[in-house]
């Protein structure tokens, strides 16, 4: 089923021909149609409908190339990523996995993941040159969790 | 605002979580309200955030961070 309607679609492609630069890369993690059955503990009522989603989105461009991966055959991967939790994507311009997100980003989160389609496809990510220098000047790795839901 | 400092640098990770999805990273978190963001763990603070804030906020962790080591 489309989640996207007609003209949200047009909106996202209309914004993407002016916004995205480079390729960019929207890696998700879930798990194998399991054709109906309800294996216990393997429940992921909202595996199916993000992979819908994303998959949708990377329609409206050529720059963005969707992967779909499964947590337990691509496990090697998802160690690499560090991903232990479905539904789970990573968006990168090359096999960096620090642009994360869990869960579904529908409704006020859908344009999170647009902005992070923009930002990592562009040369020029949308912050001040302040804060790049302050970025620059970091010592460690920094991690920032943002913990939403979507209204 | 925290993915688009992670796309200009790897020094970032910057993840966001449907806490509703994940009500188990929600209690280990003690999330009570949204946006919560949480810096190395460690610091916290609940609300939208600008850029400029976010950044302060980092600064502030990396402060209580420091302090934590000493």
């Amino acid at each position: 089923m489309q989640i996207l309607n007609d003209s949200d679609k047009e909106i996202v492609k209309s914004r993407f021909e002016n916004e995205l630069v480079n390729e960019v890369n929207i890696t998700l993690f879930t798990q194998m149609d399991l054709g109906g059955l309800i294996v216990p503990g393997r429940e992921c009522e909202t595996c199916p409908p993000t992979e819908q989603l994303l998959k949708e989105v990377s329609e409206t461009s050529d720059l963005i190339n969707f992967r779909k991966l499964d947590i337990r055959n691509d496990s090697e991967e998802a160690a690499r990523c560090n991903v232990s939790r479905i539904p789970s994507f990573l968006v990168s311009k090359g096999d960096e996995t620090n642009v994360r997100y869990l869960g579904i980003p529908a409704g006020t989160e859908f344009p999170v993941l647009l902005e992070a389609l923009v930002n990592v496809s562009s040369d020029e990510p949308k912050i001040s040159e302040d804060t790049k220098g302050f970025l620059d000047g970091l010592q460690e790795i920094i991690s920032i969790k943002t913990f939403v839901t979507p209204n | 605002m925290a993915h688009a400092m992670a796309a200009f640098t790897q020094k970032v990770v910057a993840e966001v979580i449907e806490v509703q999805e994940f009500p188990d990273l929600g209690n280990a978190y003690q999330v009570k309200g949204v946006p919560l963001t949480v810096i190395n763990e460690q610091y916290s603070f609940t609300g939208a955030a600008n850029e400029q804030m976010l950044v302060e906020h980092v600064k502030k962790a990396l402060l209580k961070d420091l302090e934590g080591d000493s």
